[in-house]
């Protein structure tokens, strides 16, 4: 029928998949996300430490291109090691973080802005698949900033060094997978309990800085107040670091060195896990609270 | 008895807040293809509408909408369902058709037929040309209608308008009840209708279910109840009105007097008007004026009313 043409008609055609539909939610972030120019200009120049990383590597194995350049200096072969994909790693945490705390507080204050939660959940969708829906936005686009750029590094430099590099060093990419997964959990749900309680885009970046950063200056005042180091626990990013490098397998004698030992793993672990739940109970208690507009 | 299932079935219904019983105890069974939820402002119709889609759960008892329980049918109703909120609710920086396209995709539409519905629901309320706007510049009325739009273009087959004409102009309520009247006739979709607004329920709804400090006050069949009524008439008389009104009364009619010639007549489904006509002539009175009467809501609405209070003692 023309749609021109003003009349009802009942719907008789067929329905998305019920488990799937949450992924409307997912499709819909991410074009809002990508309508700002600024913003997908940023993220187009979040690879460029990818393609450095890219281009440290094949230069490391290529003796010939070293020679025709003349450099005798420069990364070799020994180099990229479980060290150069922490740092790697380090460095995209940052860049995803940023482009997090651009874009991240507007996914569920758009929402909440006019009241059009209640259109939303009124609909065949939990609060759940809704949380799910938008995390995946997040997950979706650190993924591509994180551990899928450093997986295809750790593939090239298999590639390149061959001998059974990849079966001795299996366990960095399960260390990287891990390690970017519990970044990605960490900034998503940090981002969406934000977003769920400030629908001011510039107050929620802020909090979103504050939260990564007054964590440390607290635990840092109980270390020195009380004489322990069970602030750590209130710095979500040292316990970060923490696990990234027990992950990465950083020898003791090094970790000692960047003051990484003031924690038990499982402290790191624990402020990670709180922190994680803690977002979850704020946006349930959010989401619960905002799903019907009250008069 | 009704072989159909109940539009919505309401068993022991009752909802907290806490401690505070919200809805007590509703029962009762509604069948119309307009249902009008009517009461005053804190009556429970919007906490009834959101019990309905499963935003709060039954403290007691159960609802059914279309014989499913909304307790373990929720998921299933509320694709079933079409939502207009009372208060604004839209995506501001979203075109009408980008925001009428996702909601339909969430209720589960492809995206394609989502489009194409979007657009057809956007220039079946009349908003057409502005499609391409977005919806944060649109007028108070227009966003009322956008949220009309979003509540029907997946073709539910029940529709709940929370308050559909609230802060429109006049010309604005004219259009909004024109077209629930339209849908209510293209015969694809009951509605639900919650308002303080006799005017609004009067005019749009065949059935009512009128709403007190969380008690049901009354369901009134108002089709069946303007059908009852069909032969009460509001007569004004010049003349020798009392042997008007015997003679009308020894024809088998009911007749009251109310003095200076009015008087209210009702008439055996036997007897033609004509008739009192010819007993005017016979007895040289004039009838000035004649109406039909029937009791309006607002008579069913104050009745109801009226006798909860009396049974709460609050009257």
């Amino acid at each position: 029928m023309a749609v021109y043409k003003r009349s009802y008609r009942p719907y008789q055609g067929g329905v998305t998949s019920d488990r799937r539909r949450f992924l409307v939610l997912t499709r819909y972030g991410f074009s809002g996300m990508f309508d700002s120019r600024m913003f997908t200009a940023a993220f187009v120049l979040s690879f460029v430490p990818f393609l450095l990383a890219f281009a440290l590597i094949y230069f490391a194995h290529s003796a010939g291109l070293r020679a025709a350049l003349q450099i005798r200096g420069g990364p070799d072969t020994a180099q990229i090691n479980n060290y150069f994909f922490l740092a790697f790693l380090a460095a995209d945490a940052w860049i995803s973080f940023l482009l997090v705390t651009w874009q991240g507080p507007q996914l569920i204050a758009s929402d909440l802005a006019n009241n059009a939660l209640p259109l939303i959940l009124g609909r065949p969708l939990s609060r759940t698949e809704y949380v799910s829906g938008k995390f995946l936005v997040i997950a979706t686009l650190l993924s591509v900033v994180t551990w899928i750029p450093m997986l295809i590094l750790f593939a090239l430099q298999a590639g390149l060094e061959g001998n059974g590099w990849v079966w001795s060093h299996l366990w960095l990419a399960w260390a990287i997978f891990i390690a970017s997964w519990m970044w990605i959990a960490i900034v998503g749900l940090v981002a969406l309990a934000v977003s769920a309680w400030l629908k001011w885009r510039v107050a929620a970046s802020a909090c979103m800085l504050a939260f990564f950063f007054v964590g440390p200056a607290f635990g840092g005042a109980i270390n020195i107040t009380l004489g322990t180091n069970w602030g750590h626990l209130f710095d979500v990013l040292y316990a970060v670091k923490l696990i990234w490098v027990g992950l990465f397998r950083v020898p003791m004698s090094t970790a000692q060195g960047l003051n990484m030992l003031g924690l038990p793993l499982w402290g790191a672990w624990g402020t990670v896990g709180a922190t994680c739940g803690l977002s979850l109970l704020l946006l349930n208690r959010r989401l619960k609270a905002r799903e019907v507009v009250r008069g | 008895m009704n072989s159909m299932p109940a539009v919505i079935q309401l068993d022991g219904l009752e909802v907290r807040f806490g401690d505070r019983a919200v809805l007590k105890q509703l029962k009762g069974e509604l069948y119309g293809r307009c249902i009008g939820l009517l009461g005053p402002n804190g009556s429970g119709k919007s906490t009834l509408l959101n019990t309905l889609l499963g935003f709060y759960p039954p403290a007691q008892g159960t609802a059914r909408i279309f014989g499913k329980d909304i307790g373990t049918h929720s998921r299933e109703l509320r694709a079933l369902i079409g939502y207009m909120p009372e208060s604004d609710a839209f995506i501001s920086s979203m075109t009408g058709v980008h925001f009428v396209r996702y909601m339909a995709e969430l209720s589960g539409l492809p995206s394609r037929q989502a489009l194409e519905r979007a657009h057809e629901a956007l220039f079946y309320v009349g908003l057409g040309e502005v499609r391409y706007r977005k919806v944060g510049t649109y007028s108070l009325g227009m966003k009322q209608l956008a949220k009309l739009a979003q509540a029907i273009a997946h073709g539910p087959k029940l529709v709940f308008l929370d308050e559909p004409t609230n802060g429109l102009d006049p010309p604005a309520r004219t259009r909004m009840i024109q077209l629930i009247r339209e849908i209510r006739d293209s015969g694809d979709m009951h509605v639900v209708i919650s308002s303080h607004l006799l005017r609004d329920i009067d005019e749009c709804c065949d059935e009512v279910i009128i709403l007190r400090d969380g008690n049901i006050a009354g369901i009134c069949n108002i089709e069946e109840e303007r059908r009852m009524n069909r032969k009460f008439l509001e007569l004004e008389t010049h003349g020798e009105d009392n042997a008007f009104a015997d003679a009308v009364q020894q024809l088998g009619c009911e007749c009251a007097l109310f003095g200076k010639g009015r008087m209210k007549v009702v008439l055996p489904e036997t007897i033609e008007i004509r008739e009192l006509y010819k007993i005017a002539a016979q007895r040289e009175v004039q009838i000035r004026r004649m109406n039909y009467r029937r009791d309006s809501l607002e008579d069913i609405f104050l009745k109801a009313m009226e006798e909860v209070g009396a049974r709460n003692g609050s009257l």
